[in-house]
């Protein structure tokens, strides 16, 4: 097990991680405002993914150009769905938020593949990012170390949103208290129809950062959202940071447990969430809530 | 999760002549229906087992578990594995029901000691992790082909007895007389103290703990009868598929389980039982209409959470004993409920059950 | 009489901030007695460490000679150490028999059962009606507790606390809310319990009324720490607890 392959497969880990990361972030900043807990959040990274290669696989349109397009048309089915079946659930048990999302999961995959058919091949690489970088004598894709960079990008810029601010800083107070936040004339309202956008928007990013070099097909966002779940469960709800450093671990560690222990890999991730609740029963940056 | 008032005992007369009348059903239906009929229903038999185990869980003792397909998964893999080396049906059931209570045992022990989404959580990882053991380990499981070749062994009472179930209808009735067994079981599970006692603990589990009920004990057995009865479930699916493939693990199918309780009535004792009627149906009719049944129950699913909350039966019921109470009045009906006397207790209750100064 | 109760030296933090500060008390049998204290005191806190619902930083408890310190809330009330609540903590979707018959059951150990019907249980629910009939639910035996008006659930509250047979009960506050009627029958049954021997109640009150008439020993808990502890007329002369009293009165 040369250097070479052990840093190939922790680079390859840490660009998966990022699709799994963007995912976690929308679904943790929407329990962490809303305290909602959306099973249904993977269907918008399928959204994503399906508008970003409509736009670019077979209408062709410029990448960048067909992920903002992407963006814009989830965040426009998210806000409707916002509006119209997750309000009336605010206020219900968990329970009860995640049989209505797990109803809406029903709905959205058989939509997807009524309207999109089957499964989709990978449309080709984008010029500019063709080729690989040399990384410590290793060849890694160019796409890849974008994928890394775009992904630690949007951390920082949430922190910034969420902490810098003055948006941020409302949010975070409606957050902590909207009955509070209400009476001081926030719009909670609409705060959280924005929160929600947000939400769907970082899910429907990390759906469109896949069509260059992932397959589209109906159910993969619900395949992901489990692992999503169990990130955000594992740093903790509510915790950007947490959500961050799980997927990171999730995704390096599934990427050398398809090396080192292939039968086992699957498992890794769902005995890894066990091992970190067992030690920190709210996961490793959260606090007792809920 | 407060879906409504218990069902009174003013309805039991009529519900008790309804049920009687299910019952005839069940024991002629071979006899004036075709094999495809008889082969549906005992699919709706099966996952009555396996959602009225769920919903001990879940109605009864306020936990959701979305992990119960993998006791499943267990139940019928394990049966399989005895059917295909030792043809006793017997055995085959009783090792699928042992196995996937013992994996309950395990799985509850690290699960019940947390509480709600958290609970969930993990209850959903573990069914994964269940699920991707049965995908990968090809040399016990067979991989993504799974197990084929079940036979459906006859029933062999230890030498005593042997009674062969090869025809659907020999089939049919052995798994109604396990799921009217499973039945009784569970009702005299639910009525008992113990039965009282998971409601406590649904309604409040720190009150529960200060009137000296052992909260994760209990939880615990309550979570090892589901995982036993959904082991019960699966163990009846392979002798009658002949074949068990990995899938049948997958959180969808936990979901299952789920949607099928929502559907019927999550207060109701047979609720879960109505809805695996109901289930089944739809999907029969859905999918002769068009391939996206799955809409089609999303939609149910949906329509029911903003609607009914309390599911199918329960709306049923609650007309059903308005109607009933108010034409016989057998019994002083209940104080005219000041509504903001729940809300207090509600809130309240919430923040001392998370340990907060009131 | 002897003492069943002790507390020694329990402190618990919350942060920095001490809630119950290093407080030594004794509680003898048969003998009611009431804790007060301005609020902030740290009456509750001190309630949830005597009956497990937390547990202390420094210090000890001792039950009837049994050091209880460690003991989760549900091995206490097997014990005979029980509390109310003072926000209401019934099971609402239970029925008010269903509510009083839970703690008879667990009592006689009968929970494990799972194979009898509850309803079976004549001798339990015997005494479930007694209960009832005592805090005057009887003819609501059937309905759901969260149906309810408040004082009836605070009564209701109380049945359950009683139906433990607890030797030792912390009653938090137990007319709060209350109308005085309601009191009175709050109040009596106390009374009623406590002269026939078969619970000694310890009463954190705000109701000066309720405590001077009612404690044969009152402890004074004043920012988490043991003011005094003597009989009613001493505290009342006591200078110290007029001055915390009056004294935040006036400057509060």
């Amino acid at each position: 097990m040369s250097f070479q392959v052990l840093l190939y497969q922790g680079l390859v880990g840490l660009s998966s991680a990022m699709y799994l990361w963007l995912l976690s972030a929308g679904l943790t900043i929407v329990f962490g405002v809303l305290g909602v807990l959306n099973f249904a959040h993977g269907a918008f990274f399928m959204i994503g993914a399906y508008l970003a290669y409509t736009f670019y696989g077979i209408l062709g349109f410029n990448l960048a150009v067909s992920i903002a397009l992407s963006l814009v048309g989830t965040a426009v089915i998210g806000v409707l769905v916002e509006r119209f079946l997750v309000k009336p659930i605010m206020h219900l048990d968990h329970a009860f938020q995640l049989l209505l999302t797990f109803g809406l999961v029903l709905i959205f995959d058989d939509l997807a593949k009524a309207i999109w058919g089957g499964v989709f091949m990978i449309p080709p690489m984008p010029r500019v990012f063709q080729g690989a970088v040399w990384i410590l004598g290793t060849p890694f894709p160019i796409y890849n170390l974008f994928v890394i960079g775009a992904g630690v990008a949007v951390w920082l810029l949430l922190w910034l949103l969420f902490e810098k601010t003055w948006w941020g800083r409302i949010v975070r107070a409606t957050a902590a208290d909207p009955q509070m936040a209400a009476a001081l004339g926030v719009d909670v309202k609409r705060l959280y129809t924005g929160v929600f956008a947000l939400g769907v928007m970082l899910a429907a990013l990390g759906g469109a950062l896949g069509t260059p070099v992932r397959v589209v097909a109906p159910g993969m966002g619900s395949f992901m959202i489990v692992q999503a779940f169990i990130v955000t469960v594992l740093g903790g709800l509510g915790s950007l940071t947490g959500a961050f450093v799980g997927a990171l671990l999730v995704g390096v560690l599934s990427s050398y447990g398809t090396l080192l222990f292939p039968t086992v890999e699957l498992a890794l991730i769902y005995l890894i969430m066990a091992v970190v609740l067992l030690v920190r029963p709210h996961g490793l940056f959260g606090r007792a809530r809920a | 999760m407060k879906a409504g008032p218990a069902p009174q005992a003013a309805a039991t007369g009529a519900a008790r002549i309804v049920y009687g009348l299910a019952l005839v059903i069940l024991l002629v239906l071979p006899f004036v229906s075709s094999t495809y009929t008889q082969y549906l229903v005992i699919h709706m038999m099966m996952l009555a087992i396996y959602a009225l185990g769920f919903n001990l869980l879940f109605g009864y003792t306020g936990l959701l578990s979305f992990g119960q397909a993998a006791f499943y998964g267990i139940g019928a893999y394990v049966c399989a594995g005895i059917l295909l080396r030792y043809p006793s049906l017997l055995a085959g059931i009783l090792g699928g029901v042992a196995a996937a209570a013992a994996v309950a045992l395990i799985i509850g022990l690290l699960s019940v000691r947390h509480t709600r989404i958290y609970f969930t959580m993990l209850t959903l990882a573990f069914g994964m992790l269940v699920y991707s053991v049965l995908w990968k380990w090809r040399a016990v499981t067979g991989g993504d082909d799974g197990l084929v070749g079940i036979p459906r062994a006859p029933l062999d009472f230890f030498g005593l007895a042997v009674i062969p179930v090869r025809t659907v209808t020999s089939f049919y009735f052995f798994v109604l007389a396990v799921t009217l067994v499973a039945l009784f079981v569970l009702h005299r599970i639910v009525h008992s103290p113990f039965g009282l006692s998971l409601q406590g603990i649904r309604d409040s589990e720190v009150r529960s703990q200060f009137v000296g009920v052992h909260v994760r004990k209990h939880r615990l057995l309550a979570f090892i009868i589901a995982g036993a009865y959904a082991g019960l479930a699966g163990a009846l699916l392979a002798p009658l598929e002949s074949a068990v493939t990995p899938v049948i693990s997958h959180w969808s199918h936990s979901g299952d389980a789920v949607l099928v309780t929502l559907l019927g009535g999550v207060r109701a004792f047979f609720g879960p039982a109505i809805g695996a009627v109901l289930f089944v149906v739809i999907r029969e009719l859905v999918v002769r209409i068009t391939e996206y049944w799955q809409l089609v129950m999303g939609i149910i699913v949906v329509v029911l959470v903003l609607g009914f909350r309390g599911g199918m039966a329960q709306a049923v019921m609650d007309g059903w004993q308005r109607w009933v109470v108010h034409g016989l009045a057998q019994r002083q009906p209940p104080v005219p409920a000041q509504v903001q006397a729940p809300a207090p207790v509600g809130q309240a209750q919430a923040r001392v059950e998370r340990g907060e100064e009131p | 009489m002897n003492t069943i109760l002790q507390a020694e030296g329990l402190t618990k933090y919350f942060g920095r901030m001490a809630a119950v500060d290093g407080v030594t008390l004794s509680v003898r049998e048969g003998q009611l007695t009431a804790i007060i204290g301005p609020n902030g005191a740290g009456k509750t806190t001190f309630i949830n460490l005597m009956s497990g619902f937390l547990t202390p930083d420094r210090g000890r408890i001792v039950f009837r000679d049994q050091d209880v310190t460690k003991l989760p809330p549900a091995a206490r009330v097997h014990l005979g150490l029980t509390r109310s609540f003072q926000i209401m903590t019934l099971f609402p979707d239970l029925t008010a028999e269903e509510n009083v018959l839970l703690p008879i059951l667990a009592r006689r150990g009968a929970v494990g059962r799972a194979f009898t019907p509850y309803k079976a249980d004549r001798e339990a629910r015997e005494e479930a009606g007694e209960v009832l009939q005592r805090i005057g639910l009887w003819s609501y035996r059937d309905t759901p507790a969260r149906l309810l008006s408040h004082g009836d659930q605070r009564l209701l509250e109380l049945g359950i606390a009683v139906a433990t047979r607890p030797v030792l009960c912390f009653l938090d506050e137990p007319t709060s809310g209350m109308n005085p009627q309601e009191r009175r029958a709050v109040l009596d049954l106390v009374q009623e319990l406590s002269a026939s021997r078969t619970t000694t109640f310890v009463i954190v009150e705000h109701d000066m009324d309720v405590v001077f008439s009612l404690a044969d020993y009152i402890y004074v808990l004043h920012r988490g720490q043991l003011l005094a502890g003597d009989t009613p007329e001493a505290i009342r002369q006591n200078p110290r607890v007029r001055e915390v009293y009056l004294g935040e009165e006036v400057s509060g």
